[in-house]
């Protein structure tokens, strides 16, 4: 049997793609040759870095808590009437009975917490009764930055309020606010609440506060400035201790005396939420005030106490801090030595003995401000 | 033009018969012959640490820290080294690594002799002369250039590593863990006429 070569034992395509196959093939020898060469290697490390759990940093809070014993018989409380549940009441203006997007009262929240570090659980305090018997008071509520009036959360609206009260006893009510998630936020918020009151009447607070805990320690945030813009027209109220220059002062319940008295003073108590295990480097205190009359001068020393526990004196009877004989505040800041433990940081009580130079007359402060210096490692 | 298959394979051993013939005639007189042998013997490379710190980490710091720690590295070998790469590497990895610009920095200077090394924490002066290695960058870094060094078998270059947590470091830098490694490589010279 004849068998017949066929045509051509490789055809051309092949022979073109052979060859392209051949060249790629050397060229890749010929690269990888000339990559190739002896190297050597060492290692250092690993090494770990970790960072402070805080940095450090000084963080203030004005005194919320204010125990006035000026006239020299008993303590008369000056708190702050949002920041306790104390049946001290705010009292709104005159609300309509349906929501209104211009009917609110709204809360800045102080700043004492170091920033950056996460926030678990916060809510929002707010108790609050009807004005009389018989009616209904009703809220929903918005979460801002404070900084930049953003809106981070709403918590009901005008069909699904948040709560309503039918009575005239206080009732707490606490809001979740799960977009506060770090200390940053937290340190500029904002909380504005809508309500509507059935008899058009005004609502009655006592407490507005944030809660919440982060990974080192819980927390409470006190409002700083309070916008009642019930009546559809903005009023503003700041806590007058905590913040200088914006010209709400407090004024001491009684007159002052001519010398100091040991039975004369202002307890002014202080919520630094140091964590634990935390290292004070220092703390101080400031302290702005000036004679409630002009021409007056007024003169100050005082004490600091954990409870009972006297921690350190500053000035004396003898020899003041400072006086302050003119017209504009005094703006004195003084260290505070013995403040060495989160302890007492924590539980800082300042005792503020005054005396004016006529008598009878009164004095006033315009910031009283605990400053700590910690970190954690 | 086609060809049995028959007549190519009946002319191939017709061919080669013959040529195996006339071969054989070839070969069959006097031979003579001589031969030379030589050895050709690669080299070596050797990059060792034979001292460093870099394993020691910091805990806990705070913006505007500064870490130094030294490693020598010594060149071995029959081979001269023509550079010196460093790569580093973080696992795990944090902000601390993973910001070029506030996170962790990082410059290698040079000591002509070994540096005098103080602590912990570690820190380090310079008997001789210093030089810079790596200029101040990111710590993070894929085969970095070191300049500066001696390469030479045999010698040793002291080298110092400052890592820096930068001042502007915020408070998104608190509480961030990054373990850190350094690999060096040095690479032969380049080939040459032998």
């Amino acid at each position: 049997m004849r068998r017949q070569l066929p045509d051509s034992l490789v055809s051309r395509r092949e022979l073109r793609w052979a060859a392209l196959a051949g060249a790629a093939a050397a060229s890749f020898t010929t690269v990888s040759l000339a990559l190739a060469g002896f190297n050597s290697a060492t290692n250092g490390g690993p090494g770990t870095y970790t960072s402070k759990r805080i940095f450090p940093g000084i963080r203030s809070g004005a005194a919320w808590t204010v125990r006035d014993a000026s006239g020299g018989v008993s303590e008369t409380t000056a708190d702050d009437s949002l920041s306790y549940a104390d049946a001290v009441l705010k009292t709104t203006g005159n609300w309509a009975t349906i929501f209104a997007s211009n009917r609110y009262v709204e809360f800045d929240f102080n700043s004492p917490r170091p920033g950056g570090v996460a926030v678990s659980s916060a809510q929002f305090n707010f108790r609050m009764a009807a004005n009389g018997a018989g009616e209904t008071a009703c809220f929903y509520l918005e979460v801002y930055r404070a900084s930049t009036s953003t809106l981070i959360g709403s918590h009901g609206d005008a069909s699904n309020p948040v709560a309503c009260n039918s009575t005239i006893l206080q009732t707490t009510y606490s809001t979740t606010l799960a977009e506060v998630t770090n200390t940053t936020i937290l340190n500029d918020l904002r909380v504005r609440v809508y309500g509507k009151e059935s008899g058009s009447k005004p609502m009655k607070q006592d407490l507005a506060t944030v809660t919440g805990s982060t990974p080192y320690s819980s927390f409470t945030q006190y409002e700083k400035i309070y916008r009642d813009q019930s009546t559809t027209t903005p009023t503003t109220t700041n806590w007058s201790l905590a913040t200088s220059g914006d010209g709400t002062v407090y004024v001491s319940a009684s007159n002052w005396a001519t010398t100091f008295s040991t039975l004369r003073y202002m307890k002014l108590t202080f919520d630094p939420g140091v964590p634990s295990g935390s290292v004070i480097t220092s703390a101080s205190v400031d302290f702005y005030y000036k004679a409630n009359t002009s021409g007056d001068t007024v003169c100050w020393y005082f004490e600091t106490y954990n409870g009972a526990t006297l921690l350190g004196t500053h000035g004396s009877s003898g020899s003041p801090v400072s006086c302050n004989s003119t017209s504009s505040f005094s703006t004195d800041n003084v260290t505070l030595s013995e403040l060495t433990s989160v302890t007492d940081a924590n539980s800082l009580t300042i005792k503020v003995y005054m005396k004016d130079s006529t008598g009878s007359r009164k004095s006033q402060a315009d910031l009283a401000q605990l400053n700590v210096n910690y970190y954690l490692d | 033009m086609r060809l049995s298959l028959q007549k190519i394979v009946l002319s191939i051993a017709i061919v080669g018969a013959a040529a195996g013939i006339a071969g054989l005639g070839t070969f069959a007189t006097f031979t003579s012959s001589t031969s030379a042998t030589h050895t050709i013997a690669s080299g070596t490379l050797s990059l060792t640490a034979p001292f460093s710190r870099l394993g020691t980490g910091a805990s806990p710091i705070a913006a505007g820290d500064t870490m130094q720690r030294a490693i020598d590295l010594s060149y071995a070998g029959s081979i001269a080294f023509s550079t010196v790469t460093l790569t580093t590497s973080a696992s795990p990895s944090s902000l601390l690594d993973t910001d070029a610009t506030n996170g962790l920095q990082m410059v290698i200077d040079k000591c002509s002799v070994a540096w005098t090394e103080s602590g912990p924490p570690y820190t380090y002066t310079c008997g001789g002369s210093t030089s810079s290695v790596l200029a101040s960058r990111a710590l993070i870094g894929t085969d970095l250039a070191l300049t500066n060094l001696t390469l030479t078998a045999g010698a040793t270059d002291h080298l110092r590593a400052t890592i820096t947590f930068p001042s502007a470091a915020g408070n998104t830098f608190q509480n961030q863990s990054s373990t850190l490694s350094y690999a060096f490589t040095g690479t032969q010279r380049a080939g040459q006429s032998q």
